[in-house]
């Protein structure tokens, strides 16, 4: 069984989680609604690594994409554009 | 689709400027000095995998708390120097006042070095 929550295809929202310190999802996508397109596995959390914490534990990555244009209310591209960025599970909710 | 709530204001640091307004962007390209090889190079050997004493990560995050003036007015380089300097001063493996005494000390002999006269090497005709 995999242990990783979601699957390429999913419809997921970016939490705005009140964490301080060092974290890796940038404000302009949180609370935004995207898809998952890829697992790119299993890491040491870069926001434990950057308090020297290097034990663990590891967390699941996904590459998840969203509309330019959900993304950026004023968006002036093609409807067609995308964003594809990279989330940590712990990031990422089912919606 | 509902349009969700916006970000909590206030909630994301100073570095976290994605989509804020910025103003024109200077395409100029900066010269690469003979420092920034030197500082990048001793970062890749701290954080390399038999000393790992300073990562990337702990450096982001050095400079995400550095506070907003300090953070606008280094350049990339100095903001990399500053940040390896606060991770090895906070790791207890240097030593921050003792490290400002040795830089100073190696500015002044450069100084002193600069402002001796040339030396005469005497052409004397025998």
């Amino acid at each position: 069984m995999s242990d990783h929550r979601f699957a390429p295809g999913d419809r997921v929202r970016v939490l705005d989680l009140p964490k301080p310190g060092h974290v890796r999802t940038p404000h302009y996508i949180r609370q935004k609604l995207g898809r998952v397109t890829e697992y790119t596995g299993k890491v040491l959390n870069p926001e434990d690594l950057a308090y020297g914490r290097s034990s663990g534990p590891a967390v699941n990555g996904y590459r998840v994409v969203f509309d330019q244009s959900h993304v950026w209310p004023d968006y002036q591209g093609s409807p067609n554009d995308k964003l594809h960025i990279e989330v940590y599970e712990h990031w990422l909710e089912k919606a | 689709m509902t349009t969700p709530p916006p970000p909590t204001p206030g909630r994301c640091g100073y570095h976290d400027i994605g989509g804020l307004t910025a103003g024109e962007i200077d395409p100029a390209e900066e010269p690469i000095e003979f420092w920034h090889k030197q500082n990048e190079a001793m970062r890749g050997l701290l954080g390399d995998p038999l000393r790992r004493m300073v990562t990337v990560d702990e450096m982001r995050r050095a400079f995400e708390t550095f506070g907003e003036d300090k953070y606008n007015r280094l350049s990339f380089y100095e903001r990399r120097l500053e940040a390896m300097v606060d991770i090895l001063t906070e790791k207890g493996l240097i030593d921050r006042d003792a490290f400002m005494k040795r830089v100073d000390a190696a500015l002044a002999a450069r100084a002193a070095a600069d402002a001796e006269p040339p030396s005469t090497t005497a052409t004397a005709a025998t």
